[in-house]
């Protein structure tokens, strides 16, 4: 039993629903800050930019070990992911050789000659959003296909099964779901991914393909290892994409900037700052490995830490007036993808799907407006993913 | 975090910078910074597509190694002296 200390009660809950969906909740004191996790288990939060670097640079210290009892869970429902293991769940050196085996997919490369068929997806699902007129959801046509269409090419699964993919792990991702519903859509989605695996390899040059012919052929992987992969990619590229998506069309027609989204030399720094704004993956979790000190605070070995992204993203010291949206900022140093061993590996992928999308989208619907106001989209429960549940628009 | 400072440097030195694959996790983040400088190889690990800098890509290959999640670049003031 974790034994709260009086001090603990007192200190503020996170997470916390957002009241507005792409506005950090908590007003967390900075750099590092006392809270209570959903458990009511204290831990550290940090807040400050370069603290959160630090914290996420030095893996040794602070270990991202899912199966630790020590790892905090930031919602119920996530207490079941601790038995996937996957390398976001791991630490170096276990870690950094899974991830090895995947990078070749995302080179920047890659990415760039995924652009005309990402720019055909997008363009296809936007005839369909054309087709159904004034009024329909943004989410369920546009903003989710987008990201799970690209991912079922990037992985090589056929396009007819896209629908399957995108209903299972909406299943995992959505904040309503029980822990049963989730091990289910989980179940579903390995069983799938297990049979299609073994059709792969022999020369194809889809990544599944690739890695079939590199890696389990080699030894390197077992099948049943290289199912938890495929659902990984799956899994942390879809929902984060798509909401990252979604809040940067609400977002954009808030502030009255769509024709700045149009316009392909611009986009890649509205981008950005859509990124630092909506920061979609708010919290990372970690724990304690030694006993160790941060920006002046005493941290124990076995405590819960969490790297507050998007509080490090309002930080004013790197972000002057952090809450004003300015595409002119031209900073990268969001941390809105991580920091570290950790840092997302499909962010450069993320970046082309969402400047493609929104550059079409504001391209071909210029006069795009919300149809409800955005207090009507529905926010996501706190911990998960944040986003919005529908986006109704006109034009 | 120790960075090389450039105060007191003139831009025209050239500027060195070495990257260490081993350390990369191929995130690519560099590539987008300066994507002459920088490139990957096909296993997804940082390559360096020049030796020797112009100094007027100073702050290009400071903010690349500041940006890097995994430390895995370095910038120093001058080029390796001939061997
Ligand atoms: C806007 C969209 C995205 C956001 C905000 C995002 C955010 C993140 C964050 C914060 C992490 C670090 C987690 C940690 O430190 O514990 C991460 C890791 C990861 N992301 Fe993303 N992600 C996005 C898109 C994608 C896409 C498109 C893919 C792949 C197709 C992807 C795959 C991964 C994987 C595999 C990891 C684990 C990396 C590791 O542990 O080494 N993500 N992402
Ligand atoms: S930014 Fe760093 S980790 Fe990423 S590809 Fe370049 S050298 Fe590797």
């Amino acid at each position: 039993m974790i034994e709260i200390p009086s001090a603990a009660t007192a200190s503020p809950q996170y997470p916390q629903r957002r009241a507005c969906p792409y506005r950090p909740a908590g007003g967390y004191e900075r750099p590092v800050t006392r809270v209570r996790l959903y458990d009511g288990r204290p831990a550290w939060l940090v807040t400050g930019h370069e603290t959160a670097r630090q914290v996420l640079l030095d893996a040794a210290t602070f270990s991202s070990d899912r199966q630790h009892p020590a790892f905090p869970a930031l919602a119920a429902r996530f207490e079941a992911a601790r038995a996937v293991r996957n390398f976001i769940g791991m630490d170096p050196p276990e870690h950094t050789a899974q991830r090895r085996m995947l990078i070749s997919g995302f080179t920047a490369k890659r990415v760039a000659t995924l652009r005309p068929a990402i720019t055909e997806i997008v363009d296809s699902l936007l005839d369909e959003v054309v087709r159904r007129g004034p009024g329909v959801d943004l989410v369920a046509t546009f903003t989710l296909p987008v990201p799970s269409v690209v991912i079922c090419r990037l992985l090589g699964v056929p396009y007819a099964d896209h629908e399957f993919f995108e209903h299972q792990s909406r299943r995992i991702a959505a904040g309503t779901s029980t822990a049963a519903e989730s091990a289910d859509a989980f179940g579903q989605l390995k069983r799938y991914l297990l049979g299609l695996i073994e059709t792969k390899g022999r020369g194809g040059e889809d990544m599944l393909d690739v890695l079939v012919d590199e890696q389990v052929a080699t030894g390197t992987v077992t099948t049943p290892d290289l199912v938890d992969l495929a659902l990984l990619l799956l899994v942390a590229g879809h929902d984060t994409t798509a909401s990252t998506l979604a809040l940067g069309v609400a977002l954009l027609l808030e502030q009255d900037a769509g024709a700045v989204a149009a316009d392909p030399t611009r986009v890649g720094a509205v981008v950005e700052e859509i990124l630092r704004h909506t920061a979609v993956a708010d919290g990372v979790a970690r724990f304690a490995t030694r006993d160790t000190e941060v920006a002046g605070v005493r941290i124990a070995a076995g405590d819960a830490v969490v790297v507050a992204l998007s509080a490090a993203n309002r930080d004013p010291g790197p972000f002057p007036d952090p809450d004003r949206f300015d595409p002119r900022r031209g900073g990268r140093q969001h941390v809105t993808f991580g920091h570290g061993p950790h840092q997302c590996i499909g962010a450069n992928l993320a970046r082309a799907e969402l400047e493609i999308a929104l550059s079409r989208l504001f391209t071909r619907l210029p006069t795009l407006a919300l149809a409800v106001p955005v207090e009507e989209l529905g926010g996501k429960e706190a911990g998960g993913v944040q986003g919005v549940q529908r986006l109704p628009v006109t034009w | 975090m120790c960075r090389v400072s450039n105060a007191f440097r003139s831009p025209g030195d050239p500027v060195h910078v070495n990257v260490d694959a081993a350390r990369c996790v191929g995130a690519g983040q560099c590539v987008r910074t300066d994507p002459t400088v920088f490139g990957q190889s096909d296993e997804g690990t940082v390559r360096l597509l020049r030796g020797s800098l112009p100094g007027s890509l100073r702050s290009v290959v400071t903010e690349a190694a500041a940006l890097c999640p995994a430390q895995a670049i370095t910038v120093t003031g001058t080029a390796d002296p001939p061997h």
